[in-house]
């Protein structure tokens, strides 16, 4: 099993010019680094090229890293900041989007919207595939900045303070994105339960 | 009283702690009278977690190639 003691010892050799160390960094990482690009960018190429730029800016950057820092989340942030910076400079084209779903409330303010069963049935396997599906063309349907926040805090698991540090925002700000990401993902999901009710 | 309206406004930061007392227990008020959103509240719990499994992502062999052949190249430069 790997330990954060197991990273920091390739670090330490990463940091001596082991490039054998760092190789070996790289292939623990470069999963989860490119699943961030290609979730954020929506792109296999950008996120290609993300990854790239992003191991090769840690590489550049090891003497940066604080010995108390894990080597994965701050590949994560350095990526985060490399499809962020993608994302801007795509930006030139902006596309319409459609606004996000919320829950349904009466007069009164009560929910008023039918609430899906999520326990999973004897058809589990396949329904976490098709449920897989779901959830990736609603978190690929999220306006670009709730996607971006959403990714970062209950995908990434980074903190407010981190985010706020990458996108540049403020943390009241990137609370209410998240809340709003939130609930569009709960309606994606029980939108597909109730559809196989 | 909380309308449900007013409770799943609140929900993330019931979820971090970061509600007032009074706002907190408004909130626990209303989701002891009201099912819905004490469902509401549990999928919403849920929602992180599912997407994190879903949303992980293997780079494909491919590419995981180029990854390696590309920073072979470029650090042997560095």
């Amino acid at each position: 099993m790997r330990t954060e003691n197991d990273d920091s010892q390739l670090l330490e050799k990463a940091l001596a010019k082991d490039n054998a160390a760092f190789a070996e960094l790289v292939r623990r990482y470069r999963d989860p680094v490119y699943g961030l690009a290609l979730r954020m960018t929506r792109s296999e190429a950008d996120a290609a090229e993300v990854t790239q730029d992003a191991f090769l800016a840690a590489y550049r950057h090891l003497s940066e890293i604080r010995t108390d820092q894990a080597f994965g989340a701050w590949v994560h942030r350095i990526a985060a900041n490399q499809a962020l910076m993608k994302l801007r400079h795509r930006k030139v084209v902006a596309n319409v989007e459609a606004p996000l779903p919320t829950p349904e409330f009466n007069e009164r303010g009560s929910l008023v919207e039918e609430v899906a069963d999520w326990n999973p049935t004897a058809l589990e396997q396949s329904l976490d595939a098709e449920l897989g599906k779901a959830i990736s063309h609603a978190a690929d349907e999220l306006p670009e900045e709730y996607r971006q926040v959403f990714l970062l805090k209950d995908v990434e698991d980074l903190t407010y303070e981190q985010i706020a540090e990458i996108t540049g925002d403020s943390v009241p700000a990137i609370k209410s994105r998240l809340h709003r990401a939130r609930l569009a993902m709960r309606a994606a999901i029980d939108r597909f339960y109730l559809e196989r009710e | 009283m909380n309308t449900c309206k007013d409770t799943l406004e609140l929900l993330r930061g019931y979820l971090d702690g970061d509600l007032k007392p009074d706002e907190r227990t408004a909130l626990e008020k209303h989701l002891g009278a009201c099912s819905p959103c004490v469902d509401f509240l549990n999928q919403y719990k849920r929602t992180p977690s599912l997407c994190k499994k879903a949303l992980a992502a293997k780079m494909p062999r491919e590419l995981a190639d180029q990854l390696d052949a590309f920073l072979k190249k470029h650090l042997a430069n560095e």
